[in-house]
């Protein structure tokens, strides 16, 4: 299943052309994960990022440089003729819109779904160095557990009258003392525990002899979506330097000019 | 013979204290046994389950005079992960143990670092997850186990590396009675078995009277009593001295003995034991019941405190079909000034509901005021000056650099201006009996017992009317816990504080609390006091809470009279005497 975010993204990286971009969305997210994932909560999430998008609009007006035969609308700036905003840049806009919104989607869906402490396992296969990955492993296995902490020591304080939502940065910085104190010392106290845990276990007995319980090797269903994968990167890199215009935004334009 | 461990004229202090943790330890134990190792806290219960598996001296610096022997082997000439190899040593907290991402990969760690074959390791979890009852969790994060569970797979993961030795420190003293019920059956099957010899710190006495050998009392670094459960809990005036409590049967005859001025060769110590023994003294009660009804003064006062109407809150899950519905049509009313205890496993909704009350949680159907005021309009840190809640790891509230800041800090936030804050600490710490001059101390430096004092200080000084306190016993030994206790009831009286406790100690609600709400599966089953809510152990049973040792005793001879409604050690003393004719 990671295999296949990472062709969404890969696909995403490439395209450029939002209504290309919109059906790798439905086909490459929606389907695929649709059972597994609660609606209400991918709505929030999603208008949560929705609401990045005149950021977006910003970055176009700023930087795109219209073609020739762009549709033009109008000028934001009229007295001067400076910043055109035209029906190209809105698209290839949105075209990028969705591209940042899809990978975002998929680094989400892995997240969510796929067992993180396997791919930081499977590392080890790259002869990273077995304390190493422990570490990387605990560390990343403690990442659900802080984020209860932390609800737990916000709920605390603010059981004690602390406020922490202000709308002024600096006084929200100030809010947080009362938080981050609390939560490093109980990550402090974990980590002390953890050690004599991992003691109590036999850790550094004999590195080198050390076993596994399951057969993190490849497989050939991992090599050939290695594969797979690899070749797809190549061919997008083709069109994109060779046939740009097969994968930016023009198709959705062209389709446009036909009613403009 | 040859013993398993082996301690001789051992001493041992940690780095930088005093006093030594263990002063001239003697102790000599063969194989197969089980021992209980009690003692208050900081008697060495968990400096001596150490020195097993070389924590001590190995990890834990510090000077040592004698040997610990472990199977004929010296601790100090060999390392940690040697030992553990023969030394399981399973800790009290069941969070910070479990390291893997899930059940199976957490049995298998251990073996997987001394270099098990997989396919013995494949055997060896599948074994152990069946005899540990983790069947179809193998896939599961440890984390989202209960605690029963979560302790179950840790000792699962402990027994893989097949140990000769089993050190268990205060397995229990963070699970509720069910958690504690398991972990218990698992133990005492494998005591059973009389192939491992096992070392167990614990105090919850009446539980592990019936599966260990042998118990060693240790108070202040040294071994005070070391023999048969029943010679040892024999001496009661030795035991309470010690800080710890003998089983409730065990006192009530030793009183009882007392009282009459007579003589037992024996005491019973556990339940059947105290049972035939009562039947013995007592054939059948004369009718007139008299013993003390002991009942509580209640300073409750006619103002609703906190009143819920058909209160329901569900939580949302993030994947679909993981809502969990915690609390369901709650309703009642705790008036103002009174002292509650909320009873009820883990899961059953206890701190969902205690959250309602300063609006941490908000009710998804229903209502809930607090001293008039619906919850669902007000913020947390308004409610924070009427109601005061105490969390139950006071690390997740400390965080100033002085005790006095920590205690500023709650009535700062309500704009409390600085010369009424000054004026409210002595009564703050009064309270909670700390001394002055514990302002200057850094908080974080200081003890878990008075981290938790200056917890509850601190939200003292914002001088709420209602007092959330969420399981300030759990993890506490026996005496802690009554001091606790008893400084919550000095709060309910002398402050008019209505006060809510959230405990799975039975003993301690029954005899401090006026009031006991008992949850289960989100809904409340039983709510009223303690002599109604105890005296309906079928009902308790289905939530696997059972009342007091001592009122199950007295419910076990209902045929022969015995009084059903018994709430502490005290009441069947006095009944069962007057009976006998004495006074």
């Amino acid at each position: 299943m990671a295999y296949w975010a990472v062709l969404t993204i890969l696909a995403a990286a490439f395209f450029g052309d939002p209504i290309l971009l919109g059906l790798i969305f439905v086909f490459g997210i929606l389907i695929p994960w649709a059972k597994a994932i609660r609606l209400a909560m991918f709505k929030q999430s999603l208008r949560t990022l929705i609401s990045l998008f005149p950021f977006y609009l910003v970055l176009g007006i700023l930087f795109f440089v219209p073609p020739r035969d762009a549709v033009f609308l109008f000028h934001l700036i009229p007295q001067l003729k400076l910043l055109p905003i035209t029906v190209d840049m809105i698209v290839w806009t949105i075209g990028i819109f969705m591209k940042f919104l899809i990978i975002i989607a998929c680094f989400w869906m892995i997240l969510v779904t796929s067992p993180l402490p396997d791919i930081v396992r499977s590392f080890s296969k790259f002869r990273i160095p077995w304390p190493l990955v422990l570490a990387t492993s605990l560390g990343l296995s403690y990442v659900p557990v802080m984020v209860e902490e932390i609800s737990t020591v916000q709920e605390a304080q603010r059981s004690r009258g602390h406020r922490f939502e202000y709308r002024n940065p600096i006084n929200r910085a100030k809010a947080m003392g009362p938080l981050l104190v609390p939560l490093l010392s109980l990550s402090i106290a974990h980590s002390e525990r953890l050690t004599l845990a991992i003691q109590a276990r036999g850790y550094g007995y004999a590195v080198e002899k050390r076993t596994e319980l399951r057969d993190l090797s490849f497989h050939t269903l991992d090599y050939a979506a290695f594969v797979i994968v690899f070749v797809l990167a190549a061919v997008f890199l083709y069109a994109y330097f060779y046939t740009p215009h097969l994968i930016d935004y023009t198709f959705t334009m062209n389709l446009l000019r036909r009613f403009l | 013979m040859t013993f398993d461990v082996e301690f001789r004229d051992f001493t041992f202090g940690y780095e930088g204290r005093n006093t030594p943790a263990l002063s001239n330890i003697n102790l000599r134990i063969p194989r197969g046994q089980t021992v209980a190792i009690m003692g208050p806290a900081g008697a060495g219960k968990s400096t001596l389950l150490r020195c097993l598996n070389g924590f001590i001296p190995h990890f834990f610096r510090g000077t040592r005079t004698g040997q610990v022997l472990v199977n004929d082997l010296n601790t100090k000439d060999y390392d940690i992960p040697f030992l553990s190899h023969r030394v399981g040593l399973l800790f009290d907290d069941p969070t910070s143990q479990l390291l893997a991402p899930n059940v199976a990969d957490e049995i298998a760690f251990g073996m997987e670092n001394y270099g098990i074959p997989r396919e013995q390791m494949v055997e060896a979890v599948r074994e152990n997850v069946s005899a540990f009852r983790l069947s179809g969790m193998e896939h599961r994060n440890p984390h989202t186990l209960s605690g029963g569970q979560q302790q179950a797979c840790a000792l699962a993961a402990i027994m893989a590396m097949a140990p000769q030795i089993l050190a268990l420190d205060e397995p229990t003293s963070r699970l509720d009675p069910i958690g504690t019920r398991s972990v218990y059956s698992i133990v005492e099957s494998i005591a059973e078995k009389k192939t491992r010899t096992i070392l167990l710190a614990d105090n919850k006495v009446e539980e592990l009277v019936g599966f260990v050998d042998r118990i060693v009392v240790l108070n202040e670094g040294r071994v005070l009593r070391d023999g048969k459960p029943r010679d040892v809990l024999k001496d009661v005036d030795l035991i309470f001295k010690a800080g710890i409590r003998p089983p409730q049967v065990t006192e009530l005859f030793s009183k009882i003995a007392e009282k009459m001025g007579r003589q037992f060769d024996d005491l019973p110590i556990t339940l059947d034991e105290a049972r035939e023994r009562m039947l013995k003294l007592i054939e059948r009660a004369r009718t007139r019941s008299d013993y003390a009804h002991q009942s509580l003064k209640s300073y409750a006062t006619e103002e609703v405190a906190v009143e819920a109407k058909d209160l329901w809150h569900v939580y949302p899950g993030i994947t679909r079909g993981f809502e969990v519905t915690a609390l369901k049509n709650i309703n009642f009313k705790i008036r103002h000034g009174e002292f509650t205890a909320i009873l009820g496993q883990n899961g059953s909704g206890k701190t969902t509901l205690v959250k309602h009350f300063n609006a941490l949680l908000r009710p998804t159907k229903g209502s809930i005021f607090v001293y008039g005021r619906d919850t669902k309009k007000t913020l947390t840190a308004e409610l924070a000056g009427l109601v005061g809640h105490v969390f139950q790891n006071p690390d997740h509230q400390i965080f100033a650099r002085t005790v006095l800041k920590e205690l500023e800090f709650g009535p700062t936030n309500l704009k409390v201006p600085p010369e009424e804050i000054k004026k409210r600490i002595p009564d703050a710490l009064r309270a909670v009996d700390l001394p002055e001059d514990i302002l200057d101390l850094v908080p974080l430096d200081l003890s878990t017992a008075q981290k938790q004092r200056v917890n509850i200080a601190s939200v003292l000084m914002t001088h709420p009317r209602l007092l959330v306190v969420d399981e300030p016993t759990t993890g506490q030994d026996p005496q802690m816990r009554r001091e606790l206790m008893a400084m919550m009831q000095r709060l309910n009286r002398d402050r008019n504080m209505t006060t809510v406790v959230i405990t799975h100690d039975m003993n301690l609600a029954a005899e401090y609390c006026e009031r006991c709400i008992v949850l289960r599966q989100g809904e409340i089953l039983l709510d009223g006091t303690p002599r109604e809510v105890f005296s309906q152990p079928q009902l308790l049973s289905t939530t696997f809470l059972s009342p007091p040792q001592v009122t199950l005793l007295s419910q076990q001879l209902k045929e022969e009279g015995f009084p059903q409604d018994v709430l502490s050690v005290d009441e069947l003393v006095d009944f069962v005497v007057s009976q006998l004719g004495g006074r």
